[in-house]
């Protein structure tokens, strides 16, 4: 490693968007050290391996705003380039506020990235030849598809968010996105606790070739006046009517921005409330496992909590490990 | 822009339409060769229209009852008349999954099908649609219905 090469932090949740950000480095001359959290970026910074900070804002532990918090009440010497896959306008002039030097969104353009770094005179270019000290390795099998998936679920989730606040006209809590296997007897179970709460449950099938699955959203029974509230229709709308447009919405919004990073064209079919005179047979599954992601999308202004799950079936699963291999 | 780029444009709305329909098409000519495939048939089969196109559609789905639907179609290229295929007699013609695979009580989709015949210019019959609508969810609400009847 040579003397000279500027310490850089990289923090992220996500493997696979630690692994991008050091791919984007690679033509300059830094030595990169990783943080999966806040608090590891404040330790690292600390510890002086953090001239400059690429910090996410959606993670566990501590997010990236409390980070620039912290860094700006500890008074601590470090440039942060907020990189984030939320991208609403609020969210950028909040780490502005803070702080923060600029706002990359995900997934990096290397370009970009290099013309920041350019405008700001920060880093010298190595000429014509890789930093091969740069990057500690990162093994491949660590790649996994949830991985996978939880990171263009992140990036989906910025662009879904985006647009809805637009539609909306109300800043939305961007939920992290939480990646898990499920089996048939947990979803049967989870339809029945909802139905018991007097949820609503609206299902919407998706397809593309060779890809197939549901989204599944959860409202409470009572929030009908405030969806139309958000919606901006009368008091008066039909909570039937309600549920399954914000559905569209939430669930179309999603997918949109998911199969964007992908490359799949998801076709989507009629929203439709799972009828409550429907039970399932346990004993008889229809499907073994799948694998959900599941969302809490939060919107304080109007008091609502929806709950999201994307469920993929079995069968889509090897598409989507083609993908992730092509992809990272 | 001129009354030709208008044509064109409604020829471009017209044909999207068609393919992102929410209804099967696939036309065949009269050798069984699969000639169109839209979207709705790409996304439900897995297949892109590079993998069907050409090719006979009784070996590229091997499940279709061959017999059965020459029979059918002959009645559409002789008859110039379409012909009807209902879930009730031949729950599905192609064995796609279910339209709702986490949250539906069935394990593939059932289809009624409409077999159209579609003239060149010159008024023979060069080609036959195959139109297929999901119908799903109404089968399954009648059968459950007719459970009931029969409790």
């Amino acid at each position: 490693m040579s003397e000279n090469a500027l310490p850089v932090v990289i923090c992220d949740d996500s493997l696979m968007a630690r692994k991008q950000m050091a791919r984007a480095l690679k033509n300059w001359h830094v030595d990169i050290s990783f943080a999966e959290n806040g608090e590891e970026a404040l330790t690292a910074i600390e510890a002086g391996k953090a001239d400059m900070l690429f910090l996410d804002l959606n993670m566990p532990v501590m997010d990236g705003y409390e980070t620039l918090e912290h860094i700006r009440a500890r008074d601590l010497q470090c440039l942060v380039i907020v990189v984030s896959g939320d991208i609403q306008a609020e969210a950028q002039q909040r780490v502005k506020e803070l702080g923060a030097l600029e706002f990359i969104k995900k997934p990096i353009d290397g370009d970009i990235l290099s013309g920041i770094l350019r405008d700001y005179g920060l880093l010298h270019e190595l000429e014509g030849q890789a930093n091969s000290s740069a990057a500690p390795q990162i093994s491949e099998a660590e790649l996994s598809l949830a991985n996978f998936c939880q990171e263009v679920s992140n990036v989906a989730m910025g662009r879904a968010v985006e647009l809805l606040s637009k539609v909306m006209k109300a800043f939305i809590n961007m939920p992290i996105p939480n990646v898990k296997q499920i089996n048939y007897a947990q979803f049967v179970e989870y339809v029945e606790q909802h139905r018991q709460s007097q949820h609503y449950l609206v299902s919407q099938s998706f397809m593309t070739r060779g890809v197939a699955g549901e989204v599944i959203v959860a409202y409470p029974g009572d929030s009908a006046v405030r969806l139309a509230g958000l919606m901006q229709r009368d008091e008066q709308t039909i909570a039937k009517d309600l549920v399954l447009d914000v559905t569209n919405l939430l669930s179309g919004a999603f997918l949109r921005a998911l199969g964007e990073q992908i490359d799949m064209d998801f076709i989507d079919m009629p929203p439709m409330i799972i009828a409550r005179q429907q039970s399932y047979d346990q004993k008889k599954p229809q499907w073994q496992k799948a694998l959900c992601i599941e969302l809490n999308y939060e919107i304080e202004e109007y008091e609502l909590e929806c709950h999201l799950q994307l469920i993929l079936t079995e069968d889509s699963l090897p598409v989507f490990e083609e993908r992730a291999r092509f992809m990272s | 822009m001129s009354a030709a780029d208008n044509e064109l444009g409604s020829l471009h709305w017209y044909l999207s339409a068609l393919q992102y329909i929410d209804v099967g098409i696939t036309i065949v000519d009269t050798d069984f060769k699969i000639q169109l495939w839209n979207s709705f048939m790409e996304n439900h089969s897995g297949l892109r229209p590079d993998q069907v196109l050409e090719q006979n559609l009784f070996e590229k789905f091997g499940n279709i009852d061959e017999g059965f639907l020459r029979q059918q179609a002959d009645a559409v290229f002789t008859l110039k008349s379409k012909a009807y295929i209902h879930w009730e007699t031949h729950p599905y013609l192609f064995l796609f999954k279910s339209p709702h695979p986490i949250s539906g009580h069935s394990e593939y989709m059932y289809q009624n099908i409409t077999l159209m015949p579609l003239s060149a210019p010159n008024g023979v019959i060069t080609h036959m649609a195959i139109m297929l609508y999901d119908v799903t969810d109404k089968a399954l609400l009648s059968s459950k219905l007719e459970a009931l009847q029969g409790s």
